[in-house]
């Protein structure tokens, strides 16, 4: 396979052994370095408050950075973040532009969690800067901005990562690198969903309708794809992941179907992402019923993996990528004159019926959804100044396709992705 | 041993929502063909007859209609739902094909049902009462199994319907006199068994320290939630391998005294449900 997708996963969990995902080497990195990363977060809303909560919890124990700017054009997120702050005895300066705390030179990496349509050109200005960036996912609210965004990140050398967490979760970590080994037979689809129960709004204050826009940004096509954007970019990525592969193409529906409330953006979607090997990605999200949650079955010829519930189910067909099993094995061990037993016998299979076998974990021992791993290995990149190829390229290619899905739903087309995306 | 010369075939087909295969060698490639033929012709017949699922099957028609009037059955079931009402007292009730009917545990046959000898009627006499094979068809049908293999006059044949319902025959081609055979890993039974000229049941095997079935012992030793059984009588393991599972100590002793069996394996784990 060469330097192949398996290799780079190995290297991955070795990142993640040694890196993002183990306790002791972030604190040995701390003891080591002796100078702190400096971080900033830049956008303090709902995602960004979380990002700053974990980052001050995670500080008493890794040494190895610390926040030393936040920044927000909304005062009142400002002023609620530096709330936050005060609780964890951390006094961040505060920004209300962020050039000025770009051109300030006193951060050495930017964590990003501004609404989509402002990704593109801070993060382009922060990595021309110097300044690397932690962007939230998705990269960008159009495909030009998105590649604008890897562009500048390999002209100007400076860390750029997106915040797709899986990437740094050691369930999501150590089921690749079993589904690439071929432990699971090929992949043949990818069952994915967001089943969401919530008009999704954030509440604007009376006295200033302006802001509905800004606030509600998630709402509203020049800020977001919605579902898209905000949620399927996560579930695309894994797809993408597991099966090695970019689609080929994607044919794609949207409705605004019950929460007509003046958003732009569809509440019901679907798509079908198709790849070069003839497996697929099926797709959908919603906002008005939430029974399926979110989840992402991977679908292989021996078994099922369930990765956001953690659920490892086997399959039990009697023809595997490998040969034949069970008592067509043993035909074959006959023809080349072999008489050892085959294992054969078992409880029946009944492959019509939705299997009933108890699951077993893909992993165990991973705590939260890797967001802290995440934190944590940026602020390891920044420090070694170096971050793997594919994860950028995990993230542009996810973004790449959740905006073509966009496409397929505005046109009603199959589409396909321009030769100059192409990465 | 040349192939070429022994003819050996295999093939599986569909039915009963489990996969039947079969391979046979040492008679001629027209009369295995044949055979395989008939087998799976006699599995879609069968399971016209024993299934509750297919709304063409007389099992189907039967729990629709039996609780209106009696329903003149075919012999094939006729002779299955007698079968099955005898396996229901040999088990102390533990094997029982009216379990889907409501509280059939605390009724008798007669609450549940009225079998007219003459006519070949069933009738149903509480209006709740359902018929399902599930737990037994497997071993129905290998009985038909045997009896086409007999015709056919095959010698030699490995028969497995889904892995939990085995028939051998004759012998491997490369073994001495039987053909061997082991347990899916996953389960946990490591004992590799010489089959010949016998059947097999598995039930309910899943991982777990698997030990044979000691009479001396007087009974089982833990609670068995894995059990494979063989016996000359298809439909015998089939219903031995099932209530084995469920029973206690001493009806599972009482059980084994009254159906043929010639060995039983357990294995200690938990019930693939």
């Amino acid at each position: 396979m060469g330097k192949s997708r398996r290799n780079f996963i190995k290297s991955s969990i070795a990142v993640g052994a040694g890196l993002a995902l183990g306790a002791s080497s972030f604190s040995s990195l701390g003891q080591g370095s002796g100078k702190k990363v400096r971080l900033a977060v830049i956008g303090t809303g709902s995602r960004g408050n979380f990002l700053i909560k974990h980052l001050l919890r995670e500080n008493t124990t890794y040494n190895t950075y610390e926040l030393v700017a936040i920044c927000d054009n909304y005062a009142p997120h400002l002023e609620k973040t530096q709330g936050i702050c005060a609780e964890y005895k951390s006094t961040p300066k505060a920004y209300s532009d962020y050039k000025k705390l770009i051109n300030d030179r006193s951060v050495d990496g930017v964590i990003l969690c501004t609404p989509l349509h402002q990704h593109a050109h801070i993060t382009i200005e922060c990595l021309e800067k110097g300044i690397h960036v932690l962007c939230e996912k998705s990269m960008a609210r159009t495909i030009d901005d998105v590649k604008s965004m890897y562009d500048a990140h390999i002209r100007s050398g400076s860390i750029l990562l997106i915040g797709h967490q899986r990437m740094f979760s050691k369930k999501y970590l150590s089921a690749m690198d079993r589904i690439h080994a071929g432990d699971f037979g090929p992949v043949g689809q990818i069952r994915a969903y967001w089943h969401r129960n919530k008009d999704w709004r954030r509440k604007v204050p009376k006295d200033a309708p302006h802001l509905e826009r800004q606030l509600n940004w998630r709402l509203y096509k020049e800020s977001s794809a919605g579902l898209l954007t905000e949620l399927m970019s996560h579930q695309i990525q894994v797809a993408n992941w597991a099966l090695k592969q970019v689609p080929t193409s994607v044919q794609a529906s949207g409705s605004i179907q019950f929460w007509k409330d003046g958003r732009e953006v569809p509440d019901n979607i679907a798509a079908i992402f198709n790849y070069a090997d003839g497996s697929k990605c099926i797709y959908d999200s919603m906002n008005t019923n939430r029974s399926y949650g979110v989840e992402e079955h991977i679908i292989a010829d021996l078994a099922t993996l369930r990765m956001e519930t953690n659920k490892l189910q086997w399959d039990k067909p009697n023809q595997t990528i490998d040969g034949p099993m069970g008592v067509a094995k043993m035909v074959e061990n006959i023809k080349n004159g072999e008489k050892k037993a085959e294992p054969i016998g078992g409880s029946t299979w009944k492959p019509e019926t939705a299997t009933k076998q108890k699951p077993e974990p893909i992993f165990v021992g991973q705590k939260g959804d890797g967001t802290v791993e995440e934190l944590l290995t940026f602020v390891k990149f920044i420090q070694q100044k170096s971050v793997p190829k594919w994860m950028i390229k995990e993230a542009y290619n996810a973004s790449i396709w959740t905006l073509l899905t966009e496409k397929a739903i505005d046109s009603g087309q199959t589409i396909t992705c321009p030769e100059k995306y192409v990465i | 041993m040349n192939l070429k010369n022994i003819n050996l075939f295999y093939d599986n087909y569909f039915g009963m929502n489990t996969l039947l295969e079969v391979v046979l060698w040492g008679q001629s490639e027209l009369k295995q063909q044949r055979c395989f033929n008939q087998i799976s012709a006699g599995l879609t017949l069968w399971e016209k007859i024993l299934s509750r699922f297919d709304e063409e099957a007389e099992t189907f028609v039967l729990n629709e209609k039996a609780v209106y009037a009696p329903v003149k059955v075919s012999t094939e079931l006729w002779q299955s739902i007698r079968r099955c009402i005898t396996y229901r007292e040999l088990t102390h009730g533990l094997f029982d094909v009216f379990y889907l009917s409501d509280q059939s545990q605390e009724k008798s046959v007669d609450e549940l049902l009225r079998l007219d000898t003459a006519h070949q009627t069933v009738h149903f006499v509480s209006s709740d009462t359902q018929v399902d094979f599930g737990g037994i068809g497997k071993g129905i049908f290998l009985e038909e199994v045997i009896r086409i293999l007999d015709e056919n006059e095959m010698e030699n044949a490995f028969v497995s319907f889904g892995g939990s319902s085995i028939h051998s025959r004759g012998r491997h081609p490369h073994h001495e006199a039987s053909w061997p055979f082991s347990f899916q890993p996953q389960f946990g039974m490591t004992e590799e068994l010489s089959l010949t000229n016998t059947n097999l049941s598995i039930s309910g095997l899943q991982s777990g320290n698997a030990h044979i079935y000691s009479p001396e012992e007087n009974g089982l030793i833990s609670t068995p939630k894995c059990v494979a059984v063989q016996g000359q009588s298809p439909v015998s393991v089939e219903v031995l391998s099932t209530s084995l599972i469920v029973a206690d100590h001493e009806k599972q002793a009482s059980m084994i005294k009254k159906i043929e069996s010639e060995d039983i394996y357990y294995g200690v784990g938990t019930v693939n449900a």
